[in-house]
């Protein structure tokens, strides 16, 4: 097992080097010369040249990749140039919104999805399965941040239960700081839950035909007794694939969320960003995305080999 | 009063009947067996009895046991399930949970059906049916295909049931592994004064172990009765096809003489690397220095178990593996296995096991036969055709077959066609993958008189891979046994059969079942 | 063609479709107002014969805006499938045909590539070159390759165990010959039915996209355009965004009813499997 972990931990820092690799390429073949944006049109070119030397500009790139992959590596992203601050406390602040948000919707989309996934799977073409399969056809269509859009216009102006946008800072207000992000959570949650419904009845339908289950009753037990105890069991195998690979879905569309919001996410960082051209920020930003998304296949891939014991000895699939 | 009576049962699937008018009687301690091929219904007619069938069964009929009536709501039923009946089933990898550790799982039965005098625990059963403690904590796919099938056996016992259900059982296992599992399931049943119904399309495994038979066709009991005088002088047709069908008729003594070699195998090894970043994991040898001939038209077998070696040998004497070191000859020209020339390799062809995957779904039979003809390059679409009609003639079948697909052709059928598709290059070595093991019992007769006719009509030799020692009695003129990558013993089958010298040849040759009839 | 008819929810959701992209398709030759025209005078005007749908913010008219906004959503989504499909097949066939190396690779590759949301490459491609619909087209494409490697490699590999390969082999038949005349054949249903689940999933992307800005430009529209314009009049004048929006849905609900349709009608037993690649 430690073996594997290992393993899939490399494969991990290896993806996460060329993905380094490829932004940073990309970004710093751009033309335009930052420190011209900063200090603007009229600078001497001596101001700009000590500004470029102090901003490590003149650097090799090589030595500027890896300096960046250090800097990285000890919390340092950088200074930003249109905010003159720290990038990683800039991201920081942001992730305050942005993290909660694709974790609150992360839980409600398996707060629901899950239990709806498996009744309707236990009321296998019955009306209540067929219901419950209906919704969830409608709910994967429905693009989250539209969802949003119709619940401010449920909750915030008709109802005024909630609030149409914008956030209070949590140090402010944790309660209200909570509210703002109810109506975010749920668009976001509604495609999500949507998804794992059809996807944990279709596991568990398929589960239910398989030998082992037929076994299991052969020694004593009731078809939902087996399936309680033996199925949901290897039925979690899929959907364990599933949530991994939605969770970088759900992270693009935290970020797109935000902006029916009005919320200061990660999302209007990066967008503010690419606009002014600050590509240390958008370069730190983008990064801490793929991080995110990337160390969450690798928790999924661990979890699987957790649950199924067959994965441990081979290794790589 | 009977401990199972079953009458008038029938299982329909919407319109058709899979199961119609069968009926028939258990007595306590008595070893009754169904025989049926696939299709028979014998599954069901376990699973109704057990309220396992799958959705959409549509069950009429009396099931008693001990004469009350088999409840119809599925907690009662579960109860019965384990308590008075226990059942072991065919695929052991399937059909255990394989997250869960066996112990596990056999525990759960126990507990599931523990009486208050409950003495059992998962040690015991596990030792009775020849397993140790330790098994008990292994995962199913840690475990061997036999041992998994002593587990489904132990779980089966857990509630110390009156009958036990055995479908097909050994199927799925080796010869002698076969042998000792049906061993133990007659030795089980003796000591604990269980009833055995018994399912299963080998008659002589039936009739080994039952007193009492029933055969099954379509769906219809054809008939019942004591084991020595159904299978000793069968009364309808279909029951005398199958009894005839499982005793192969000995070769013909007069053979024609062997010709020049045609194959010469020197010193083939083939070794697998394991182990992931580092190397110092130990290479597997799947064939370890074989080395033998094969005249022109012999019949060589090389039987042996699973995991022996013999398909990866087959595979690279074919050309779709390649030798670790040593050459394979055939004609003269020599090779290790993948570089064979192409011009060589029309003088070969290969015969797969399973008649369901050998032919593309989506290709008429005509453009599947005709794709080893690509070896002969430059053969116009007339040539083509001929040699296609003069191929699907030969087995038999008819050329109007040659423009339809696979699909509508029956097992027995698509071997067939596999056959002709081996012929077509017209080929000197023709190497046969276990060649009716995934046909039907009355069907393997059939195909094993064609290949007979095949090879004193055009020359050929053949190379058959087997398990099946009663097979290969009736077709081979020489037999080799492996092991473990070597080759361990060599002679004629009756020199094998009488003389076995070697362990594993003595221990396969006493693991098979008794003649019968 | 019959089996179209055995199975309603198919011919439904092919209907269905078909009829959003054809009234899509019309809007290259005809619309009832040009997309272009801003009238201020006539904006958020309600359904009325002249204008079916109404005017959004800019006195467009919105029955106009729909049709070429779901032209270009499909647009969008089918190029991206065709890059997916079109780079993404030939790759998994080649990790199941010739596997070693070559397979290795192309695994390495595609989990390199799904650590890229297509948000982020959007991003990336928009830092780059500045925002267009082609952003948008190669975003989404780019995503698709390794949905489109797996499902093809997957599907490969259970059909190259089967014995008529190897008899393949026996005949000659290289590893690209086997490829094309076995396997590819073989696939060709499960890369459909993937193929329209990508459709949908691509007009939704499409939707995120153009609706933070990274996708489809003015003058031209798309149904994310249309949300995104109606972002800062939409609590006022709610239309705007329904319109749109429900049009989103109906497209993708159709596509995925064509779909899982497809499914049954080709194999119910593809229903499995099927679990990697939703959403």
């Amino acid at each position: 097992m430690t073996l594997f972990v290992l393993r899939r931990f490399l494969g991990f820092a290896v993806t996460l080097f060329l993905a380094a690799l490829v932004i940073f390429t990309l970004l710093d073949l751009l033309p335009g010369d930052p420190a011209q944006f900063i200090l603007g049109i009229s600078a001497t070119p001596e101001k700009l040249a000590t500004l470029r030397d102090q901003l490590g500009l003149n650097a090799p790139a090589y030595q500027r990749f890896f300096g960046w992959i250090w800097g990285m590596l000890h919390g340092d992203f950088g200074i930003s140039y249109t905010q003159r601050a720290p990038v990683a406390g800039l991201i920081w602040d942001r992730l305050g919104v942005t993290l909660p948000l694709s974790l609150f919707a992360m839980i409600i989309s398996m707060a629901v999805g899950l239990p709806l996934g498996i009744i309707a799977a236990r009321r296998r073409g019955k009306a209540l399965d067929t219901a419950i399969m209906v919704l969830a056809q409608t709910g994967i269509a429905i693009p989250g941040f539209w969802f949003g859009m119709l619940l401010t216009l449920l909750f915030a102006v008709t109802l005024r239960w909630l609030p149409p946008g914008g956030f209070t800072p949590w140090d402010e207000n944790p309660g209200l700081a909570f509210r703002g992000l109810i109506l975010p959570s749920i668009a976001l949650a509604l495609p999500q839950a949507s998804i794992l419904a059809r996807v944990m009845r279709t596991a568990l339908v398929d589960v239910t035909g398989q030998d082992f289950i037929r076994t299991a009753r052969a020694k004593g037990l009731t078809m939902g007794q087996a399936v309680w105890r033996h199925g949901v069991r290897n039925a979690l195998l899929p959907v364990l694939t599933i949530l991994g690979l939605q969770f970088a879905f759900l992270i693009a569309g935290t970020i797109i969320v935000e902006n029916v919001f009005y919320l200061p996410g990660l999302g209007k960082l990066i967008f503010t960003a690419i606009s002014e051209r600050d590509l240390i920020l958008v370069r730190g930003a983008t990064i801490i995305l793929i991080i995110a998304v990337t160390a969450t296949m690798l928790v999924t891939d661990i979890a699987y080999a957790l649950v199924d014991p067959r994965l441990r000895e081979r290794g790589a699939p | 009063m009977s401990l199972l009576e079953v009458e008038n049962l029938s299982v329909r699937f919407g319109d058709t009947a899979a199961v119609a008018g069968v009926s028939f009687a258990l007595e306590r301690g008595e070893r009754f067996g169904i025989i049926g091929e696939s299709g028979s219904g014998k599954t069901l007619t376990a699973l109704a009895i057990t309220g396992l069938l799958p959705e959409g069964a549509v069950v009429d009929g009396a099931i008693t046991l001990d004469g009350t009536a088999l409840p119809q709501d599925e907690r009662a039923i579960a109860k019965l399930r384990g308590k008075r009946i226990g059942m072991v089933f065919q695929e052991p990898m399937s059909a255990l949970n394989p997250l869960m550790r066996v112990g596990e799982q056999i525990d759960e039965a126990i507990v599931l059906n523990s009486l208050a005098q409950a003495t059992l625990n998962v040690n015991t059963l596990l030792t009775e049916v020849g397993l140790e403690p330790v098994h008990g904590q292994r995962f199913p796919h840690q475990l061997s295909g036999g041992q998994r099938q002593r587990v489904m056996i132990a779980m089966a016992l857990a509630g110390q049931p009156d009958i036990l259900i055995a479908d097909e059982p050994t199927s799925a296992l080796d010869l002698v592994t076969q042998r000792k599992v049906l061993d133990l399931i007659a030795q089980i049943c003796e000591r604990r004064h269980m009833a055995l119904l018994f399912i299963s399309h080998d008659l002589k495994a039936v009739a080994a172990l039952c007193t009492r038979v029933a055969v099954m066709h379509k769906g219809r009991l054809v008939e019942t009765g004591p084991t020595t005088q159904v299978f000793g002088k069968p009364q309808q047709s279909y029951t005398q096809k199958l009894v005839a069908a499982s005793q192969f008729v000995a070769r013909r003594p007069d053979r024609p003489s062997l010709g020049d070699t045609l194959l010469e195998v020197d010193g083939v090894t083939r070794e697998y690397r394991q182990g992931g970043l580092f190397r110092r994991a130990k290479a597997l040898r799947a064939v370890d220095k074989i080395s033998f001939s094969l005249a022109s038209g012999e019949c060589l077998a090389l039987v042996g178990p699973s995991g022996c070696g013999k398909t990866t040998l087959a595979k690279i004497i074919v050309g779709l593996d390649k030798s670790t070191s040593g050459t394979v000859r055939l004609g003269g020209t020599a090779y290790r296995g993948t570089d064979m020339p192409k011009a060589l390799r029309r003088d070969l062809s290969l015969v797969f096991q399973d008649p369901f995957g050998s032919f593309d779904p989506r290709l008429t039979i005509a453009a599947s036969l005709a794709e080893p003809l690509r070896l002969e390059g430059g053969l116009e679409r007339l040539m083509v055709r001929e040699r296609l009609v003069e191929a699907i003639t030969a087995v038999g079948l008819d050329a109007a077959m040659l423009d339809r697909y696979p699909h509508e052709f029956s097992g027995g059928q698509r071997q067939r066609l596999a056959i002709a598709r081996a012929l077509v290059t017209r080929p000197k070595l023709v190497v046969l993958d276990e060649p009716v093991s995934a046909l039907d019992v009355s069907v393997r007769g059939e195909v094993l008189a064609l290949l007979t006719g095949l090879q004193a009509e055009f020359g050929l030799s053949y190379l058959i891979i087997s398990h099946d020692l009663d097979m290969v009695r009736a077709m081979a003129d020489r037999v080799m046994v492996m092991e473990a990558g070597k080759i361990v013993e060599t002679g004629t089958p009756e020199q094998i059969f009488a003389e076995p010298k070697h362990r594993l040849t003595q221990e396969s040759v006493a693991a098979r079942l008794p003649e019968i009839g | 063609m019959r089996r179209i008819l055995n199975h309603p929810s198919l011919a439904i959701g092919l209907t269905a479709t078909a009829l959003f992209a054809l009234i899509g398709l019309l809007s290259l030759v005809w619309t009832p107002y040009p997309i272009e025209q801003i009238v201020i005078s006539r904006r958020f005007l309600g359904p009325s014969p002249e204008h079916w749908l109404g005017t959004d913010n800019l006195g467009r008219d919105m029955a106009s805006l729909l049709m070429a906004g779901t032209y270009t959503s499909f647009l969008v989504a089918a190029l991206a499938v065709a890059i997916g499909a079109g780079i993404g097949v030939p790759l998994g066939l080649a990790a199941a045909a010739w596997g070693g190396a070559v397979e290795w690779l192309v695994l390495r590759l595609s989990d390199f590539v799904f650590a890229f949301p297509a948000i982020v490459v959007a991003i990336l491609i928009t830092a780059l070159f500045g925002p267009g619909a082609i952003n948008a087209v190669v975003a989404i494409g780019v995503f698709n390759i390794p949905v489109f490697a797996r499902v093809a490699r997957g599907g490969a590999l259970s059909v190259a165990t089967l014995d008529f390969v190897a008899a393949g082999r026996l005949a000659g038949l290289g590893n690209l010959a086997i490829a094309f005349r076995h396997l590819l054949p073989n696939i060709m249903s499960l890369l459909i039915v993937q193929g329209t689940i990508q459709l949908s999933l691509g007009i939704l992307s499409e939707a995120g996209l153009s609706y933070v800005g990274y996708g489809t430009q003015p003058p031209e529209t798309s149904l994310g355009l249309m949300l995104r314009d109606a972002q800062g009049v939409f609590l006022i004048h709610p239309w705007l965004t329904l319109v749109p929006g429900l049009c989103i849905v109906c497209i993708v609900i159709a596509l995925n009813i064509a779909g899982d349709g497809l499914r049954d009608a080709i194999d119910p037993r593809l229903r499995q499997g099927q679990t990697n690649v939703v959403a």
